[in-house]
């Protein structure tokens, strides 16, 4: 999946800066329909995932504590990067709220901050998930198994998983998925939320 | 904005009443085109943009910063969490 998002950016980046294709003057509006016709597929799938909800009360409601945990930590970190850079403190807490859904949010924020903002939110959570790839090893033995799982943010259930299980164990493994999976409801709120402020 | 968390819901709310296996299946087609679409869209976006890239250095370095402290933020939160109310890490050294 990785090659072909990173492809149909590169292929849509390529066309329109050596002009192959003219300046779309209603870029703007496509957008905004197709990224609607993406909310309500991603809206789909988490309603359709009930079992996630029956399990989470089985193993009891307190996990919720941990993606509430990454959320706000990724969050503040993120606006200090606004008093070192020119980046105001709500684009930093939109770029901060996408925790590694890297699609999703860089859309989201193009659509209401302008392309320049959605490259560094495209590229920020595309490095979140390949530093958590990577790293989770160093991770787990450095700051503990937790720390693979709260690194991972959104792709903790999926990209990352297979990692994250491999150097903990199963029960943090059932912790990542629901945590990205609630962190991957969290996301278009926070997201849309943070980026339309400014 | 509006729009968009409308369209969230309105997902959510059939994905949550719909259980058509063949359904959800178009669903999840429709997911995979329209985020390739839009990734390709915000590609020419970025193509008419000769500031990105003329910025690209500096862009990069700001991401990775943000990755970095972002991921930090993360760890040390839940960590604390962790050690005051979940109690998950010791648990499991003590057995």
């Amino acid at each position: 999946m990785i090659v072909f998002i990173i492809g149909s950016m590169i292929l849509g980046i390529l066309l329109s800066y050596f002009s192959i294709i003219p300046n779309i003057p209603f870029l703007d509006n496509l957008t905004q329909i197709v990224l609607m016709i993406m909310l309500f597929t991603v809206g789909f799938d988490v309603g359709g995932n009930k079992k996630v909800f029956i399990d989470l009360k089985k193993k009891g409601l307190k996990i919720i504590l941990i993606p509430i945990g990454i959320a706000i930590g990724s969050l503040l970190f993120s606006v200090l990067i606004s008093f070192f850079s020119e980046l105001t403190i709500w684009e930093t807490l939109a770029i901060g709220s996408g925790m590694g859904y890297y699609s999703l949010s860089s859309i989201i924020i193009t659509n209401a901050m302008g392309p320049m903002i959605g490259a560094i939110a495209f590229l920020t959570n595309m490095f979140r998930e390949v530093i958590t790839i990577i790293f989770t090893p160093l991770f787990v033995k450095l700051f503990g198994k937790l720390s693979a799982v709260a690194s991972g943010g959104a792709p903790a259930m999926d990209t990352a998983l297979g990692v994250i299980k491999k150097y903990t164990n199963d029960e943090i493994a059932f912790i990542s998925i629901m945590s990205g999976v609630i962190l991957t409801i969290l996301i278009p709120f926070l997201v849309t939320l943070f980026s339309g402020m400014s | 904005m509006f729009l968009i968390l409308l369209s969230l819901f309105l997902g959510m709310i059939l994905g949550f009443f719909l259980k058509s296996k063949k359904l959800r299946k178009v669903v999840d087609k429709g997911y995979y085109i329209s985020v390739l679409a839009l990734l390709f869209l915000m590609g020419i976006g970025i193509g008419q943009n000769k500031e990105i890239f003329s910025n690209i250095g500096k862009i990069g370095l700001l991401s990775f910063s943000l990755a970095v402290i972002s991921i930090a933020g993360s760890i040390i939160f839940v960590k604390l969490i962790d050690k005051t109310i979940l109690k998950i890490e010791t648990k499991r050294a003590t057995k």
